[in-house]
């Protein structure tokens, strides 16, 4: 149960395929137009209910729960080797080849 | 109130007039042409006003730093005599980390002034952070709009991190997946909120950057003696460039060139769920620009107050993989971490450069 209260993470469809404006490419024509906001839950309730929650600026927004204290876990993929071919290619090309040193 | 796709749409002249309090029908002329320059002057701001509510809130007076090792090595690929000294506006020490601390920093300052309890801006880049920024200044409430996933919810991570630092500076960020409907939802929240829209494209986004372009004006005279020769602009949707040429005009009567820079992504449509997440570069890029070079009143106000038109002397594009390899450059020859979209700008200059004598000046206008 999570609480009334607790800072969350909703989810919901703004608009559906059907009401979506008419000029869109394929791909995005047949998906819903998705919304994510942020707020404090306006009463109990558990992960993938619909509630109402009451966001930073005060407004009322309902949606599926998706998370609790909602976190940033993003980051910036995979290393990419070729970064460090740029950086030979640079310095060889200013300070000169020191593949002995 | 009926909110539906067309309703709202339909109510969308009325939604920006209030929104943003210019009355911008004063202003046209006749079906073709409208009285810019008349626009422009809304809020009756001087330039040296402008620099003060900025220096005031932590906006402006960057530093214009020469990037000696890149000149060094465009000079190696340059005719002889020929490699000009590339500086750049380090714009990335405002507050909120960009130059578009600068636009954010005039709309807000007018919305405090004329009573608005907030502001929203429709925006997935830097602009989120500096609106947040300076509305946490004059204490307004904030509203940040992003388009950020694909509908699968994967989202592209300099969004979600711009997200993160607008919710760190005390903002509501609301997150869309993929779509021009983004506009939609940003009318419904203006019409709810009655906050002020803080668009790139009123007058105040435009005038906001002027500061930029005097600035590097007198940058460049302390520090070579010189007016630059040429000041390229990452190019968008064309307030960067408009905002810069105009305060170089209202600054110098020297000829500077001024070239506009974007990266190349063609082949991959805006508006699509699956080119979303192909895309490195969120703004600085040929989808915007393109578009609004060609009409500039595509965007969230009636009338747009970037014109680049009205002043690019010439619009060059380069690759993404051009503009990582001078991140790259900038980071391990120059010993600066910036961009990567700034260094659309940076990109461009390194080849321009070769174009230019040896004693001549190129100014990448922001980081």
């Amino acid at each position: 149960m999570i609480k009334k209260d607790a800072w969350v993470l909703i989810k919901k469809i703004i608009l559906k395929p059907e009401q979506r404006a008419n000029n869109l490419p394929e791909a995005t024509k047949k998906v819903p137009l998705l919304l994510w906001v942020k707020g404090n839950l306006l009463s109990d309730a558990e992960v993938g209910q619909e509630v109402e929650v009451k966001t930073l600026t005060g407004r009322i927004e309902s949606g599926t729960l998706i998370e609790v204290n909602p976190s940033y876990m993003h980051n910036y993929g995979r290393y990419m080797p070729e970064i460090q071919q740029i950086d030979r290619i640079l310095k060889s090309e200013l300070y000169g080849c020191d593949e002995n040193e | 109130m009926n909110n539906s796709y067309e309703s709202v749409m339909s109510r969308k002249n009325q939604i920006m007039r209030d929104s943003v309090g210019i009355n911008y029908e004063i202003y046209e002329k006749d079906n073709l042409s409208f009285d810019y320059e008349g626009l422009l002057s809304e809020g009756e701001f001087t330039l040296k006003e402008i620099r003060k509510i900025q220096s005031d809130n932590g906006v402006g007076n960057t530093p214009l730093k020469e990037c000696k090792n890149i000149t060094a090595l465009a000079r190696k690929f340059s005719k002889p005599g020929y490699g000009a000294r590339i500086f750049i506006k380090d714009e990335a020490l405002n507050d909120s980390g960009s130059f578009k601390a600068r636009r954010a920093s005039i709309s807000c300052y007018q919305a405090k002034k004329m009573g608005f309890k907030g502001v929203i801006a429709a925006t997935s880049g830097n602009y989120g952070a500096a609106v947040a920024s300076q509305a946490a200044k004059y204490g307004l409430k904030c509203i940040i709009v992003q388009e950020c996933y694909d509908s699968n919810g994967v989202g592209q991570p300099e969004i979600i991190e711009k997200a993160r630092a607008c919710e760190a500076y005390g903002a509501e960020v609301v997150q869309l997946s993929v779509g021009p409907e983004l506009f939609y939802k940003f009318l419904v929240l203006l019409e709810e909120t009655g906050y002020f829209n803080a668009s790139l494209y009123t007058p105040y986004g435009i005038m906001g950057i002027e500061s930029l372009g005097q600035e590097l004006i007198e940058d460049s005279i302390r520090l070579t003696g010189k007016v630059p020769d040429m000041v390229v602009c990452t190019n968008a949707g064309g307030g960067n460039l408009t905002g810069t040429a105009r305060g170089i005009l209202k600054s110098t009567e020297k000829k500077v060139e001024i070239i506009g820079a974007s990266v190349n992504l063609y082949g991959l449509h805006m508006a699509d769920d699956n080119d979303f997440n192909k895309k490195s570069f969120t703004t600085g890029h040929t989808g915007f620009g393109l578009p609004f070079i060609i009409n500039p009143d595509r965007s969230d106000v009636p009338r747009s107050a970037a014109r680049s038109l009205r002043y690019i002397d010439r619009y060059v594009t380069v690759n993404q993989g051009e503009v990582f390899f001078m991140t790259e450059a900038l980071s391990v020859l120059e010993g600066i971490e910036r961009g990567p979209a700034g260094n659309t700008s940076l990109a461009a200059a390194f080849s321009l450069a070769q174009e230019l004598k040896e004693d001549q000046i190129i100014v990448v206008q922001e980081t």
